[in-house]
C-alpha cells in the first residue's frame, strides 16, 4: 500500500470515528466557549486590553486544545489495540504519519476557528475582514505544531508519564511556530497585510516543510518495535 | 581510568589552567565594560562547546537510526549529557555577566532566550531515555528528539532574534573582538573542547558499565 | 558586587559544576564496577 493511500484510509478511519462519536467535536467545542471566558477575566475589563493581549493567549489557547488534541489521536488507537495493528500494516508506515497529521490539522483548525468565532463574537469584533489573512496562519501555524506533535503523540503514547512528557518535549520544539503565528495573528487582527512582515510567513512556511519531511522520515522508525 | 581518559584529563586541566592565565590575568580588561567582560572566556567557550556535544547528537542519531549499532546511541546520550551541562553553564555565565553589565540579572536577550530553550530541549531529551526502560525503544525515541531538537534550534534561534529586535529598541550588541582578546578566547575555547571529549569518554565508559550490569542482570 | 566578584561568581560556579559532574561520574563508574565485581566473585544475588 503506497504512503498516499495508507494517508487517506488513516484519515478516513479517523474522520469517521469522530463522526460517528462526537467524543472530540464536542469537547474542542466546549473547551473553546470556556477559553473565551477565561480570556475575558485573565485580560481585563477593557476592550483594548483584550485586543492587545489576544493573538498571544489564542495561539497560547490553540496550543492548549493541540496538547490535547495530539495525545487523543494515538490514544485511541491504544484502546483496542490498534496500535499494534497498524505496526504490521505493509508498505510506508509515513503514510499513518501522514494520515494523522491532515487529521490533526482538520480538526485544530476547525476549534481554531470556532475559537476564533467566539472571541469575535463576545468581544465585539469584526472579523471579516481579518477572516482571509487570519486563515493562512491558522493553517500555516498547526501544521507546524502538528508535524511535531503527531511524532510525539506516538512516541509518548506508550509510556505511563506521557502526560507530562508530551507537553515538555513538545512545547520548547515550537517556539518557532508560535512566535511568527502569534506576530502574524496580531497582523491580521488588526486589518494589516501578511506582507507587512514577510520574513515571519516564510519561516513558517520553511519550518512546516522541514518538519513534516523529518517527520515522515523518522516516523516509521518510532513504530518499529 | 583508561589510557584515553587520562590524556585527556591532562590535556583538559593543562590547557583550563592556560586559559584561565590567559583570560583572567593576562588578556587586558575591556575598553568599555571593564574586567567584568573576562566572564566572556566562559560563556562563549560552553555555548560554542555546547553546540557542538548536540551536532555529535545530532550525527550520532541518525547513524542509530539508520545503523542500529549501540556505539552509536552511547555517544549520543553521552555527548546530550555533557551538552547540558555545557549549556547550563551558558545559562548562568550569561546571567552573572548581565547582572553588572544590563544591571538585571536576565532579559530577553534573543541568544539567552535561545540558549534557554535549547537547554530544555535536551534536558527533555534526557528525561525522555531515563523514563523508557527498553534500551533500544529509548535510543530511538531519543533520536528523534535528537534530530528534530537540531533543525528546531536553528529555527528557533532566528524567531527569537527578529522577535527582539522588531520589539526592541535599544541595541544589544555584541560587536566584534579585539585581537588582544582573541587568543585568550581560542585557548579557553580548546580547553572546554577537549574538556568535552573528556567527560565524553568519561561517561562513554560508565555507559558500557552500564550495559555490562544490565546483561549481567538479564543473564540472571 | 565589585567586577571581580562577578567574575568569582561566575568561574567558581562553573568550577562547581565541571568539577561536580566530573566527581558523579566517578562515583557512578566507581558503584557499577564495584557491583560487577561482586557480582563475577559470585556473592550478589540479584533481586528483580
Amino acid at each position: 500500500m503506497n504512503f498516499l493511500a495508507l494517508a487517506a484510509e488513516i484519515l478516513r478511519k479517523d474522520l469517521r470515528i469522530e463522526a460517528r462519536s462526537r467524543e472530540g467535536v464536542n469537547t474542542l467545542l466546549f473547551f473553546s466557549a470556556l477559553l473565551v471566558f477565561l480570556f475575558r477575566f485573565a485580560l481585563g475589563p477593557t476592550e483594548a486590553q483584550v485586543r492587545q493581549g489576544a493573538p498571544g493567549l489564542l495561539w497560547f489557547a490553540f496550543i492548549l486544545t493541540g496538547l490535547w488534541g495530539m495525545a487523543r489521536a494515538f490514544q485511541i488507537e491504544r484502546e483496542n489495540d490498534c496500535l499494534e495493528a497498524l505496526r504490521l500494516v505493509p508498505g510506508d508506515l509515513g503514510g499513518l504519519y501522514l494520515g494523522k497529521v491532515v487529521g490533526g490539522c482538520c480538526m485544530m483548525v476547525a476549534t481554531e476557528l470556532a475559537i476564533v468565532v467566539m472571541f469575535g463574537l463576545f468581544f465585539h469584533l469584526d472579523l471579516w475582514p481579518a477572516g482571509v489573512r487570519l486563515v493562512p496562519v491558522l493553517i500555516l501555524g498547526t501544521v507546524g505544531f502538528v508535524a511535531i506533535g503527531t511524532l510525539f503523540a506516538a512516541i509518548t503514547a506508550h509510556l505511563k508519564a506521557r502526560e507530562v512528557l508530551l507537553p515538555l518535549l513538545l512545547l520548547p520544539l515550537v517556539i518557532p511556530v508560535l512566535l511568527p503565528a502569534s506576530r502574524l495573528t496580531e497582523l491580521a487582527l488588526a486589518g494589516e497585510s501578511l506582507g507587512a512582515e514577510p520574513h515571519w510567513l516564510r519561516l513558517l512556511l520553511v519550518f512546516d516543510l522541514v518538519f513534516l519531511v523529518l517527520g515522515y522520515l523518522t516516523f516509521p522508525f518510532v513504530m518499529e518495535d | 581510568m583508561d589510557r584515553l581518559g587520562v590524556t585527556l584529563g591532562l590535556g583538559a586541566g593543562a590547557l583550563v589552567v592556560a586559559g584561565l592565565w590567559m583570560g583572567l590575568v593576562q588578556a587586558p580588561p575591556d575598553a568599555v565594560q571593564g574586567e567584568v567582560q573576562r566572564i566572556m572566556y566562559l560563556h562563549v567557550p560552553s555555548i560554542l562547546t555546547a553546540y557542538l556535544a548536540f551536532t555529535v547528537v545530532l550525527v550520532c542519531s541518525i547513524g542509530y537510526l539508520v545503523r542500529g549499532t549501540r556505539g552509536w546511541d552511547r555517544l549520543a546520550h553521552a555527548s546530550a549529557e555533557v551538552g547540558v551541562v555545557f549549556t547550563a553553564i551558558t545559562l548562568f555565565t550569561g546571567a552573572i555577566w548581565g547582572k553588572p553589565t544590563w544591571g538585571v540579572w536576565w532579559t530577553w536577550d534573543a541568544r539567552l532566550t535561545g540558549t534557554a530553550v535549547l537547554f530544555l530541549v535536551y534536558l527533555g531529551y534526557l528525561m525522555l531515555r531515563s523514563v523508557v526502560e527498553d534500551q533500544d525503544r529509548a535510543g530511538r525515541y531519543a533520536a528523534v528528539v535528537g534530530i528534530l531538537g537540531f533543525f528546531d534550534m536553528i529555527f528557533t534561534h532566528m524567531a527569537v532574534e527578529w522577535f527582539r529586535t522588531l520589539h526592541q529598541s535599544s541595541s544589544l550588541q555584541r560587536g566584534t573582538i579585539d585581537t588582544a582578546l582573541k587568543l585568550p578566547l581560542y585557548v579557553n575555547l580548546l580547553a572546554f573542547v577537549v574538556l568535552y571529549a573528556y567527560f565524553l569518554a568519561r561517561r562513554l565508559r560508565l555507559a558500557a558499565l552500564d550495559e555490562a550490569v544490565e546483561a549481567r542482570d538479564l543473564g540472571e | 558586587m565589585g567586577p571581580w566578584g562577578y567574575i568569582g561568581l561566575a568561574y567558581g560556579l562553573a568550577a562547581i559544576t565541571l568539577v561536580g559532574y566530573g566527581w558523579s561520574l566517578g562515583m557512578r563508574i566507581r558503584k557499577r564496577r564495584a557491583r560487577l565485581d561482586r557480582e563475577a566473585a559470585g556473592r550478589v544475588e540479584v533481586v528483580k
